[in-house]
């Protein structure tokens, strides 16, 4: 028997694709994938949503503890102003026939936050905070009737969906990989997905808003005080801190008072100040 | 944010380092090879003709670990599937390495040739979470010489 001693020639067993292009053609790939599962999604939580009975949100609601239990848990309850907010949110409410089952249930919140947002199951949560950087009636009113105008459009409900599925399809990819990439690199788009409505909403939202208060004042004078007051406050640093929660949820501040402003038609109509128990002690 | 460019930069650095060792390491398995041709491996049992002299065991060991980017790599190519480009060029390494080294046991004492030449591999995190991988290849047969 003859042997032989060949070479063997190089690159039987390793890919001549560059690691680098292999790389970067499985990122661009996986991402186009993941882009189009989140789209689609999106159009079709925008579809499925309004479909959706308000019991529903409130069947979410019981299986987490919302976050204004344990924020009221925290800071003493006060019965007075949340009955006061409650109220003019009734009144508000009286002005649109609200979509059947959707119950407005207002909660005060006494921390010196600047906010107020709108949130599953016809929440709608107000800080301190704002209540003392508001000196009349209507710019609470308006603030107020925004977050109705969400309630009713069922903006929290599309918000959670669309954060859910944005987190399914991430816990799906981290799930299937050894390694957490994916988790890292999409967990920063999902927490804002989580917190914020789209501009539209927004505008969709102000005008609502801007309707009810035409027919419970006859007029929306005062409908920009809020943002005035943001305008003020965001100069100094300790009202800046107060408001980044509220920065970061509405990005377009500036463009959304110019719009409010032009609608106002009788700027000169007299307003209702507001109550003198609503404001902290602190001022 | 943090973690994106603590991910950033570790694959960065895997790459340049991992890609610096990698062509290193074949340039000196090319090499080595070449000398030693002179030791020749075969996968039979026994050899074709009767044989009275000195046998030992040979054997050749190595432990290559996975850069940080191999690793991205072929956590993104699990998720599409198809050949593991970062994982081949990695094996193809320690299983040449292993049957030098094993060559070279051989070399060391006074034998030109390997029967029944054997490759065992072994992952040693098995897989773990938080763990970088690293691949064991060992080699060994029995060194038989020429001129007993």
């Amino acid at each position: 028997m003859r042997y032989h001693n060949p070479k063997i020639p190089e690159g039987i067993n390793i890919s001549s694709t560059h690691p680098l292009a292999d790389f970067a053609w499985m990122l661009t790939g996986i991402a186009l994938g993941l882009l189009a599962l989140v789209v689609s999604a999106h159009l079709l939580a925008a579809w499925l949503v309004p479909q959706l009975p308000f019991q529903f949100e409130q069947k979410i609601l019981r299986t987490v503890e919302p976050v204004w239990e344990i924020q009221t848990k925290l800071a003493s309850a006060d019965e007075k102003k949340a009955d006061y907010l409650q109220k003019l949110a009734n009144r508000l409410a009286q002005q649109d026939t609200l979509p059947e089952g959707l119950v407005v249930k207002v909660r005060y919140i006494n921390t010196p936050k600047i906010n107020a947002f709108a949130t599953l199951g016809g929440n709608i949560l107000i800080h301190q905070g704002l209540l003392d950087n508001l000196h009349t009636e209507n710019g609470l009113a308006m603030v107020i009737a925004h977050e109705l105008g969400h309630l009713v459009h069922r903006d929290p409900l599309l918000a959670t969906g669309r954060a859910t599925v944005s987190l399914a399809a991430i816990a799906l990819i981290s799930g299937f990989s050894e390694t957490r990439v994916a988790e890292n690199l999409f967990s920063l788009s999902a927490q804002s997905l989580l917190l914020s409505f789209s501009r539209q909403q927004e505008r969709r939202a102000d005008q609502y808003a801007l309707n009810l208060l035409n027919g419970y004042y006859g007029h929306t004078a005062g409908a920009t005080e809020f943002f005035e007051s943001v305008e003020t406050l965001a100069d100094n640093t300790r009202g800046y801190n107060q408001l980044l929660e509220f920065f970061d949820t509405h990005p377009n501040r500036g463009a959304r008072m110019d719009t409010i402003a032009a609608t106002i038609s009788d700027p000169t109509a007299p307003l209702v100040p507001l109550p003198d128990f609503l404001s902290s002690t602190r001022r | 944010m943090f973690e994106v460019i603590t991910l950033l930069t570790l694959t960065v650095i895997g790459y340049i380092f991992g890609s610096l060792n990698e062509r290193r390491h074949f340039r000196s398995i090319l090499e080595r090879e070449e000398t030693l041709r002179g030791v020749s491996t075969f996968t039979t049992r026994i050899p074709p003709q009767p044989y009275s002299g000195a046998s030992h065991l040979a054997t050749g060991n190595v432990v290559i670990s996975i850069d940080y980017f191999k690793k991205i790599s072929a956590g993104l190519r699990s998720l599409v599937g198809g050949r593991v480009n970062a994982y081949e060029s990695l094996v193809e390494r320690a299983r040449r390495e292993a049957v030098l080294r094993m060559k070279a046991d051989a070399q060391r004492q006074g034998l030109d040739m390997i029967f029944n030449v054997k490759l065992e591999t072994a992952s040693i995190t098995k897989g773990a979470k938080g763990q970088i991988g690293a691949v064991e290849v060992l080699a060994y047969g029995t060194g038989l010489s020429r001129t007993p």
